[in-house]
């Protein structure tokens, strides 16, 4: 039965979840241009640019990349209503993870080598943070006891009190998957630092339109992921996850780029380490 | 005199299962034998045909009575003219015989010496010990005919598709002028004797069934003329050898201490759990022979390590046969390991080799090494499913075993139509293939899409895994990198499927009209396997492991998330949900339709057919790198830094790990 609770939620996703994420994504563009003592385009260039990809014709020349992109937006809207409606923390995971590699399948698609290079590397990295969200899911699941987003609501204390260092995993997870520096060999960013770089290319018109409404998603459900660690009061935590946000621009501002075979070698197994160590402690603790 | 015991079929079904028996028994031999004797494709391909329909129309049937008569139906053979077990006893030392025979002729020493090894406790156990029979000589329960179904059907869409497979490129490459045909008789023998396996109730008779395995899986290595493939095909043998060392060890124990070799009486302990130390340790010796025949870390070379081989011999061994044989013996008497040390020891194997052999599958350039070290992650997963300590475990396993002998089928059989018509079974072939051969490309995304992708098949799996999983907590963080591992893969091979070439020079190759037909019946089954897979496992699975009245924290599907079908009714709980699982099928339509559409409309310019023969590889295929070294060293371009990902360091790194681990699992028994 549908009530008001699915429909303000689908309203969320549609609306609501797109809009914040732009936001956030223009606000990131003009922190950016202050650092660099530029004045920057309005908060609102984001939509602005999403608005006039949209309006061109056609979607893509590539066979198949389109489904592709569709595959992508579906699962991150899809997770988004998830996450608002308290469900099951393992399923967001595994839909945030689909809607990656549905992404990286339409890199794979275009025909320049350049992409082919930019979807291995964008897989390694994939591999890297999703794997480090879902060992934070299983530590939250040791804690509450149960996968869903309400049970850590319902929970008596915040999670960062008992699993801090988990906080942490997921913390360099965002980094990795905002591919903000010194983490992002591969990053879809903001920042021009290369052809090499810069995987949004391999898509145009409506499909980059498409892609970037997804990244927007994709922001919000991360930080929403940080932010319910600190979530009595919900509000404390959206504050400090965006706290978080603007912080990893800074830092991304003063820091060169990674390797992958760096991202690799040292956040398995030191994210890794981090997250087993949780476990452990609480297992010892329980 | 034939008999029947079960508590509600009907006297009129009695007939029906004996002929159902028989029919599913007999009929793969006597294809095997028309085989083997008449060396005419045409003939050969009848015989699949109509041996098929019949062995799997009688799978079929016995499935029905097993669900039409409760839980098990045990039949007993009586006042027979000959003795039943005396045949069995007879041909279990034939079959050692001939093993230390061919041992000593090739001057094998691990061979022979095993073989000895084996029949020494053989001889005295049949003097000495003089068995009792069991008293039932078979016993069906839901996992024998799940089996059944597997093994049948599989199998014989396999075999149909390699009818036709490269006749005249590898007819010069068998020892015999009918080395194909021995090799399809040598399959359907396997058919037959794993059907056997799964419905038999007698511990000597496994033994006996599990010796023809190594033989045939023997034989159907060395009909090739290669050298590389004769030094794999006794390191399978030695290895199988090893794995039945294990099994007539286990068997003896189980004698000594319970005074029968029966399945039911031995697998009844679990109800009752009155076993003691010693039994254990049979239960162990019997799960280390199934990780040697499931090509677990360190015993998984006689698979992975075969290259350069028709691709329905390892289709048949992975997909239907030998592994899941060794599948089988796991999750009937892994349940009496729950909640114990080594029931976690030996979870803990199969989690590390299911993501050890993930990260091998994503780094192989060659398709055939990768399809094997996928077939030995998702035998790693259902092995580490059997030890989370609750009859869920058993779900996921049992439902696992579906779907990966499903997938691992359907990629062989994508790869052997490749193989067919480019002779190349490198992951470069499959470029462009949407463009080349849109139906294989076509039926292989839409299959791994169905099966990968939310809500359906795997990972619904992995899902009920994670959820079910909190008594194996560590064993279950060693997963999760093997579950990114294999989505690696899965997009590498989409990616690279559907990817259109870079010019426009590529041809459409004609696939042939029987290997169409497998495929197609291999989407119908992917897709019936992935969207009923709740239904399934509510109305058919559970009920078995429920018998199993091991410890379960009354874990529900639909207890989480209103998307999922609920109960066996099939009615969608929830509200907006199934709007995505529609959207997820329609866009996977969408996929069809358009590879369908590149089927009707695709360019027509350059159609040929390609029937390669063995001199003219490098005129029709320059791009081919099937001669090349290249193609041997099964380096991937995929990960560019050999220095964390040498196949060769991992490899022995792995077999390190895991031989530990088996070490462990030895030490904390005989402790």
């Amino acid at each position: 039965m549908i009530n008001n609770t699915h429909i303000l939620a689908v309203v969320s996703v549609i609306f609501l979840c797109p809009a914040a994420g732009g936001i956030l994504a223009g606000l990131n563009r003009k922190l950016h241009s202050y650092l660099q003592y530029r004045h920057g385009a309005s908060i609102f260039q984001p939509f602005y640019d999403t608005i006039k990809l949209l309006g061109k014709n056609g979607s893509t020349s590539i066979p198949f990349q389109m489904q592709f992109i569709l595959l992508n937006i579906v699962f991150i809207m899809f997770a988004a209503y998830l996450i608002l409606m308290g469900q099951d923390l393992l399923l967001i995971i595994a839909c945030v993870a689909f809607a990656e590699f549905s992404r990286i399948v339409a890199i794979m698609l275009a025909k320049s080598p350049f992409y082919q290079l930019n979807a291995r590397k964008e897989t390694i990295n994939a591999i890297v943070y999703i794997t480090l969200l879902l060992l934070a899911v299983v530590n939250i699941k040791l804690i509450t006891g149960s996968y869903m987003t309400r049970s850590i609501y319902a929970a008596s204390s915040p999670l960062i009190y008992d699993i801090p260092l988990t906080y942490l995993v997921i913390i360099f997870a965002i980094l990795l998957k905002l591919g903000r520096a010194p983490f992002d060999y591969c990053a879809p960013g903001i920042r021009n630092r290369g052809s090499l770089e810069r995987l949004n290319t391999g898509f145009s018109r409506t499909a980059l339109a498409l892609i970037n409404i997804s990244s927007w998603y994709e922001t919000i459900l991360l930080m929403f992921l940080a932010s319910v660690f600190i979530a009595k009061p919900l509000w404390i935590g959206i504050f400090i996850s965006l706290l978080i946000y603007f912080l990893f621009t800074l830092i991304d501002s003063l820091t060169p780029t990674s390797t992958w075979k760096w991202t690799v070698t040292f956040w398995w197994p030191v994210a890794g380490l981090v997250s087993i160590i949780n476990v452990v402690w609480m297992c010892l603790g329980s | 005199m034939v008999g029947v015991k079960t508590l509600t079929i009907e006297r009129g079904h009695f007939r029906m299962l004996y002929y159902c028996i028989l029919l599913a028994l007999l009929s793969p031999v006597i294809g095997a034998l028309l085989a083997s004797f008449i060396y005419s494709y045409r003939v050969i391909r009848n015989a699949i045909i109509f041996t098929g329909i019949i062995t799997i129309a009688s799978a079929c049937g016995i499935t029905w009575l097993v669900i039409d008569s409760g839980d098990m139906i045990k039949i007993y053979l009586d006042s027979m003219i000959f003795d039943y077990n005396w045949i069995v006893k007879f041909m279990t030392l034939a079959v050692i015989i001939y093993i230390f025979y061919y041992g000593v002729r090739w001057k094998r020493f691990l061979v022979y010496m095993l073989a000895a090894a084996q029949l020494i406790p053989l001889i005295i156990a049949d003097i000495f010990l003089r068995y009792k029979s069991p008293l039932y000589t078979f016993s069906i329960d839901r996992l024998s005919a799940i089996m059944l179904l597997i093994t049948t059907v599989l199998s014989y869409t396999i075999l149909f598709v390699s009818s036709g497979y490269m006749k005249n490129y590898h007819h010069s490459f068998y020892k015999a002028k009918n080395g194909q045909a021995i090799v399809i008789c040598l399959s359907m023998v396997q058919i037959s004797a794993v059907s056997a396996l799964v419905i038999s109730n007698s511990l000597h008779a496994y033994y006996l069934l599990w010796q023809i395995l190594t033989v045939t899986s023997f034989f159907m290595l060395f009909q090739k003329k290669n050298k590389s493939t004769h030094e794999n095909a006794f390191r399978l043998l030695w290895m199988h050898l090893l794995s039945g060392l294990a099994f007539i060890f286990a068997h003896i124990i189980m004698y000594e201490v319970k005074g029968t070799s029966g399945v039911d009486d031995i697998t009844q302990l679990y109800v009752t759990g009155s076993y003691n130390k010693v039994f254990v340790r049979a239960l162990c010796l019997l799960c280390f022979a199934a990780i040697i025949r499931t090509a677990q870390f360190p015993f998984n070379s006689w698979l992975t390590a075969a290259d350069n081989i028709p691709v329905h011999i390892p289709g048949i061994l992975a997909s239907s046969t030998c592994i899941p044989a060794g599948i089988y013996i796991i999750l009937k008497f892994s349940p009496m390991l729950s909640n114990t040390i080594p029931g976690k020891v030996l979870s803990a194997i199969g989690a590390f080799t299911f993501t050890a052999s993930a990260l091998m599958a994503v780094l192989q350039n060659n398709m055939l090494k990768t399809i094997a070290y996928l077939s030995s992650s998702f035998t790693g997963f259902i092995i580490c499913c059997t030890g989370f300590g609750n009859s869920t475990g058993f779900d996921i396993a049992i439902l696992l075993t579906m779907f990966s002998s499903i997938i691992i089928a359907l990629l062989y059989i994508c790869l052997e139509c490749i193989d067919n018509e480019t002779a190349s079974v490198n992951i470069k072939s499959l470029q462009g293939l949407i463009a080349k051969m849109p139906v294989v490309a076509a039926v292989m995304t839409s299959s791994l899409l169905l099966m990968f992708i939310p809500p359906f098949g795997m990972f619904l799996v992995g899902w009920l895994a994670f959820n079910s999983c909190m008594e194996a907590m560590p064993v279950i963080i060693l997963v999760i990198p093997g579950v990114l591992l294999l989505l690696a893969l899965w997009i590498k091979l989409i990616g690279i499927s559907l990817k259109y070439p870079e010019n426009d020079k590529a041809f459409k190759i004609k696939v042939p009209y029987y290997s169409v037909l497998a495929l197609a019946f291999m989407l119908v089954v992917v897709m019936a396997a992935s969207i009923m897979a709740i239904p399934l496992l509510n109305g058919f699975i559970r009920p078995f492991t429920d018998a199993f009245s091991i410890y379960d924290k009354g874990f529900d599907v639909s207890d989480n998330l209103n998307i999922w079908f609920n109960g066996s009714n099939m009615s969608l709980q929830g509200s907006i949900s199934y709007i995505f699982v529609f959207l997820v099928i329609f866009i996977a339509l969408i996929f069809v339709f358009e590879s369908f559409k590149n089927i009707i409309n695709g360019r027509k310019k350059e159609i040929t057919k390609f029937n390669i023969q063995s001199d003219d590889l490098e005129n029709n295929f320059p791009e081919s790198d099937y001669k090349s070294k290249k193609y041997y060293t099964g380096q991937s371009s995929y990960i560019e830094n050999r220095s964390i990902f040498d196949e060769g360091k991992l490899s022995v790194l792995f077999n390190i790990i895991s031989t530990a681990i088996i070490l462990v699992l030895f030490g904390v028994v005989y402790k």
